[in-house]
């Protein structure tokens, strides 16, 4: 058997949902200090086995929602990677004793305040509009250019009075957005509010995703 | 008011998952960097699997509401010679995985 790692919180207990694959989630403690795990067959978890399951979308997709899943329903945790694995309960709490000052002060940094995504999306009417203007291949492309910086300059504001709300602020690739960032807070509704009036005075769409845990800012 | 920050309804309005990349883009290369016992090197399944998920379920919507963000990633444009080596190396792995996809893609929406 191998232990999953899911995060480490202060003195905490397991959360009441399944792990991976369905496994029990169990504390290891030591000190004031609780690692989240669940025992896991070698048969499947072992380094061999895994790097030939995680080029299977699906079972990507399983171990990434349940690790998350347990990470979610622990409040105030560090959480690990995926894939974090130990050979026993032992060398768990071994970690625990050596990495003892950085998790609790992390922690103890973090307490209290959780992470919200938001991102950026262009609105359906403004695309359109975009799209129908009848102008010539040079001035399309001119009007794109302008269109463009000044798409940046918004989104830039709409970073920079967000970072102000929050106590931290990580810009992501945008992937399948115009804009992508996370941001630890401690006052939810007033963050989400925050959102909803700077989309409303930008008009663009702005998404929440989370609350998740501070992925983003263990750091 | 406090909020339960366990409670995603809260600010969603609606249980809805979260989106596989937004899980991904976190469990895969976010939280504490400790070394367990058992290395794996996640990195490169990241950026495999969450570029070819996108690529098949949204580049037509993405296409069709001016989103192509992949015109600007080197792996993707075919603009830069780091890609194109890359490319050569990886093409025919990406294919096949990409009619593994679309096949499992049809036989779930079918």
């Amino acid at each position: 058997m191998a232990e999953w790692l899911y995060g480490v919180t202060l003195g905490g207990d397991a959360p009441a949902v399944p792990g991976v694959d369905d496994h029990p989630v169990r504390v290891v403690r030591e000190g004031e200090l609780s690692a989240l795990v669940s025992s896991v067959p070698l048969s499947r978890f072992d380094a061999d086995v895994l790097r030939r399951e995680l080029e299977d979308l699906d079972r990507v997709e399983a171990l990434a929602r349940a690790h998350d899943r347990v990470v979610e329903a622990a409040p105030d945790v560090l959480p690990a990677r995926l894939c974090t694995l130990y050979e026993s309960p032992e060398a768990v709490a071994g970690m625990l004793r050596a990495e003892h000052e950085g998790l609790r002060s992390a922690l103890e940094r973090l307490a209290g305040k959780v992470e919200l995504g938001v991102k950026a999306y262009a609105r359906p009417e403004e695309q359109r509009a975009r799209a129908s203007s009848g102008a010539d291949y040079l001035a399309r492309k001119g009007a794109k250019r302008e269109a463009s910086a000044s798409l940046d300059a918004t989104l830039e504001a709409i970073h920079a009075r967000l970072s102000e709300a929050a106590e931290g602020s990580v810009v992501n690739h945008p992937r399948d957005s115009l804009f992508n960032g996370a941001y630890l807070v401690a006052d939810q509704e007033r963050f989400a509010a925050l959102v909803a009036s700077l989309a409303d005075e930008h008009g663009v769409d702005l998404q929440l995703t989370g609350p998740w845990a501070p992925y983003h800012f263990v750091a | 008011m406090a909020i339960d920050p366990r409670r995603r309804t809260s600010l969603a309005g609606s249980p809805e998952p979260e989106s596989l990349a937004d899980v991904l883009e976190r469990v895969l290369d976010k939280g504490i960097v400790i070394a367990g016992d058992i290395q794996i090197n996640l990195l490169e399944i990241e950026l495999l699997t969450i570029h070819l998920r996108l690529l098949i379920a949204s580049v037509d919507k993405a296409q069709e509401i001016g989103i192509n963000w992949w015109q600007s990633d080197p792996r993707l444009n075919g603009e830069s010679a780091q890609r194109e080596q890359v490319e050569r190396g990886e093409n025919a792995r990406l294919e096949e995985r990409v009619k593994e996809l679309e096949r499992r893609l049809e036989e779930r929406d079918g």
